[in-house]
């Protein structure tokens, strides 16, 4: 037990501490509040004069929203409508739109927002499961893996690994979340994001993080034991990027037939599929915090079943 | 006297190690066979020097030993028994091809190697300190290991494998690339050992080391143990003369030795 946690705590630092992991969590965090606060400016036609920080809108673009404004004002006033029953007629279209999409938001922020935390929780297992990748070649390639496996069992310095990478992991998810949570603050009630139950979308969404990165890695992991230099590595993991790639084009382009039985079954309850639209469809309301729940024990109990596969072929190929 | 580790190893028993390797190129498949039927003892105390050809199996071995790798058949026993993690866990380690992080500062990473095999964090820390200073390197401590020279890299990893304080060496080839200094503080350090009775195996192709360091020579030839004795035992199969007041040195009679049978 011990030696897990040695073996985590070193990769946690090496992760941390690498330049892929600080450039990738700073570009997260900026894009989250950088989208958040666009969407006020873009979204939010009407009433938004005094609720914008200053740091999101220069002089310039406030002359030209005002200006649209008072067109707007002219442009309402000939036809007679009042600027709510305006607001109400536009969002009553933009629904009957989604709806036409069959997709059930009922706020368009809600769409940004969870395709981009599908994208960013893509990019974050990806950089992790590279760095798990990376890391695996470098120990067998180097002979530390002979150091390391003469003190504990191949179990063992897996099980480290991974748990490691996954906080690491961890740490950007909440980063991601803080910069959210920043960004409905900074815009002070006005950001996209607004509506999204934070506390239990931050639970649901850290809870599908941490299944990703432990089922991914462990198959980096495992991929990248068979091969004997950076570049064989490169070949071989990508089964486990397509394995990737799959559930998330189906997250991302089968989202309008996820009512469908079937479809929505494999996207929600599948493991590997979960994890990217679970968050993305309670962001979204489509599926509930139960749902979510159920799929979220079918991840887990899925788990040793691949860490099993993964430590087999680990500990085969890793000194040979 | 740490209690933790409850015992000490006294013996390490190899008994009839065969090892094959597929090895498959495009359309032909060829075995290897590195180890066959090895067998032999190390005990208490006892300085036991591998000898071989390039090829001849002396890593394989070691790696089996430390379980690195799987043998076909056969068995390794310490203290009369089965090996285990923890006995493994009480054995200094240096691999062939040399092993340590490449990007890792050298203290640090001495320090996680030192503790995985069951050292407090207090203790790795004084150990490390204790081997970098011995072997002179303090001053590349927060370096990178791979800005290290050679040599230097070759010293990190001494201190790597004597840090642990460990009960048993197994060292493949210890001395490549050391130099005199470091070479010196190897063979002191192996004395060391062998007073405190404790085992040591180490492989080179230096055989004056061999020579001067072991109580007992094996060698290996294509995987096979042909001659396994005392030096002087080994000067007698050579049939050279035991009369002279300097003994023939080792490396003058290996080419007989291996070619015996
Ligand atoms: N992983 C492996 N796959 C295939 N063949 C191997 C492997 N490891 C060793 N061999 C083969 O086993 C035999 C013994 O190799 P080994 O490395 O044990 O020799 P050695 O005595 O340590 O040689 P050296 O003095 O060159 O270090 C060689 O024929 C080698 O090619
Ligand atoms: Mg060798």
């Amino acid at each position: 037990m011990r030696n897990i946690l040695l073996v985590a705590k070193r990769e946690f630092k090496t992760r941390i501490f690498s330049k892929s992991f600080i450039f990738s969590t700073i570009v997260f965090a900026i894009l989250i509040v950088a989208i958040g606060g666009i969407n006020v400016i873009i979204s939010n036609g009407g009433g938004f004069d005094n609720s914008i920080p200053n740091l999101m809108m220069d002089t310039n673009t406030k002359a030209i929203a005002d200006a649209n404004n008072q067109a707007e004002d002219e442009v309402l006033q000939q036809h007679g409508l009042t600027k709510e029953q305006f607001n109400t007629e536009i969002s009553s279209k933009s629904e009957e739109i989604i709806a036409g999409l069959n997709l059930k938001e009922n706020n368009p922020g809600n769409i940004t927002f969870s395709f981009m935390i599908l994208i960013l929780m893509f990019m974050s297992i990806v950089l992790s499961g590279n760095q798990m990748s990376s890391g695996v070649v470098e120990e067998k390639s180097n002979s530390i893996v002979e150091i390391l496996l003469s003190a504990m069992s191949s179990f063992q310095l897996l099980s480290g690994k991974i748990i490691g990478l996954a906080c690491a992991g961890l740490i950007q998810i909440i980063v991601i979340l803080i910069a959210l949570v920043s960004s409905i603050e900074i815009s002070g009630g006005e950001s996209i994001f607004n509506g999204i139950p934070i506390d239990t979308f931050g639970f649901v969404l850290i809870m599908f993080a941490i299944v990703g990165y432990i089922s991914f890695s462990s198959l980096y992991a495992a991929f990248a034991s068979t091969a004997n230099s950076p570049t064989e590595a490169q070949t071989a993991v990508t089964p486990v990027a397509i394995l990737m790639l799959i559930p998330f084009y189906a997250t991302l382009f089968l989202q309008g037939a996820s009512n469908n039985p079937i479809i929505g079954g494999i996207l929600h309850y599948c493991p590997f599929f979960s994890i990217f639209s679970i968050p993305l469809d309670y962001a979204k309301g489509v599926v509930t915090l139960n749902q979510s729940l159920i799929s979220l024990a079918i991840s887990i109990i899925a788990i040793p079943i691949i860490f099993w596969f993964a430590s087999k072929l680990y500990k085969r190929s890793v000194l040979s | 006297m740490d209690f933790s580790f409850g015992y000490d190893i006294m013996e390490i028993e190899l008994k009839n190690i065969s090892k094959q390797f597929k090895t498959s190129s495009k359309d032909s498949e060829k075995i290897v066979q590195a180890l066959d039927d090895v067998s032999f003892k190390i005990k208490e105390g006892e300085v036991f020097g591998f000898v071989g050809a390039n090829g001849a199996g002396k890593s394989t071995t070691m790696r089996i030993i430390m379980g690195v790798l799987n043998p076909d058949s056969g068995s390794i026993l310490v203290n009369g028994e089965k090996i285990n993690r923890n006995d493994r866990q009480k054995m200094g380690y240096m691999p062939s091809e040399r092993g340590l992080y490449p990007k890792m500062k050298v203290y640090e990473q001495i320090k996680f190697l030192t503790e995985i095999h069951g050292l407090s964090s207090k203790d790795a820390k004084k150990q490390t300190n204790f081997w970098l200073k011995k072997l002179d390197i303090t001053q590349h401590k927060d370096k990178l290991l791979q800005t290290l020279s050679t040599g230097n890299q070759q010293k990190a990893q001494l201190v790597a494998t004597l840090a642990p304080k460990p009960e048993v060496l197994i060292l493949d080839e210890p001395f490549r690339g050391l130099d005199p200094i470091a070479v010196k503080v190897m063979v002191n350090t192996i004395k060391d050992f062998a007073n405190e009775n404790k085992p040591v195996l180490f492989s080179s192709h230096q055989l004056e080391l061999i020579d001067k360091l072991a109580d007992k020579v094996s060698i290996i030839k294509d995987g096979k143990i042909i001659i396994n004795g005392t030096p002087k035992q080994l000067r007698e199969k050579a049939n050279v003369s035991q009369t002279k007041t300097i003994p023939t040195p080792l490396s003058d009679i290996f080419g007989d030795l291996i070619n015996f049978n």
